[in-house]
């Protein structure tokens, strides 16, 4: 679990907190997972340089997800799984 | 070449323990690299591929990133769920007999003018390519085309 830290001091304006409301309501999350969102699209691009070829892209998606996933299933089987769901099988 | 890139090999991109990562690799270095005329994938194909990867790694993390990613870094053009989207893709599931996620990146393919590159890992690979209607289609197995 990622360690989390409450910021109590940010003041925004009073309509950037309804949009915010609105929007949370409407994507049916939090107003906290907004920002986050928002935030992260923003500081990837004023951050980090825009990756140039495939590997760079890749290496960015590990940074910022913090690790290196691990496949526990193959991609065949969550296909099959899917086409099952979907009675095509 | 004008392609519409499906989840299937784009699971195989994100996922370096696929077997068909180096492929995937190669494929993308080109459309980064502006070798490829037109590269595209649809929001719908975006969807899916997050519930591929979230269901191969539970990790809801890097499914978000990869979703993140695939909209904004991989010089992909993001087709949008229009009208004539929706009007396209509601035709094509009615006569091809296949995923509606096969059918979305076919719509695709058919809207943008190009062909859809799936992964041999699909269903698709089972059907008469030439019986299928919406555009022309490619697996990555394949590649270079």
């Amino acid at each position: 679990m990622e360690e989390t830290i409450t910021i109590s001091s940010i003041r925004i304006a009073k309509h950037l907190a309804e949009k915010l409301d609105v929007i949370a309501r409407r994507e049916g999350t939090s107003r906290a997972e907004i920002i986050r969102r928002s935030l992260e699209a923003f500081l990837a691009k004023q951050v980090e340089p825009h990756p140039k070829s495939a590997q760079e892209v890749l290496d960015l998606v590990y940074r910022r997800t913090g690790h290196k996933p691990t496949s526990i299933r193959s991609t065949k089987e969550v296909f099959d799984e899917l086409y099952k769901e979907e009675s095509l099988s | 070449m004008r392609i519409t890139i499906d989840s299937s090999v784009l699971v195989g991109y994100f996922i370096d323990q696929d077997h068909l990562h180096d492929m995937a690799m190669q494929l993308i270095e080109k459309v980064l690299n502006g070798e490829i005329e037109y590269a595209c994938v649809s929001k719908i194909a975006i969807a899916e591929l997050g519930y591929v990867i979230e269901r191969k790694t539970s990790d809801a993390a890097f499914t978000y990133n990869c979703i993140h990613s695939t909209a904004n870094d991989l010089a992909l053009d993001v087709i949008d769920v229009s009208w004539e989207f929706i009007i396209a893709l509601a035709h094509l599931k009615a006569v091809n007999a296949i995923s509606f996620c096969d059918n979305a990146t076919l719509t695709t393919a058919k809207l943008t003018n190009g062909e859809a590159l799936f992964s041999k890992e699909k269903e698709i690979v089972l059907k008469d390519k030439d019986k299928l209607q919406g555009a022309g289609i490619l697996f990555l197995e394949d590649y270079p085309f």
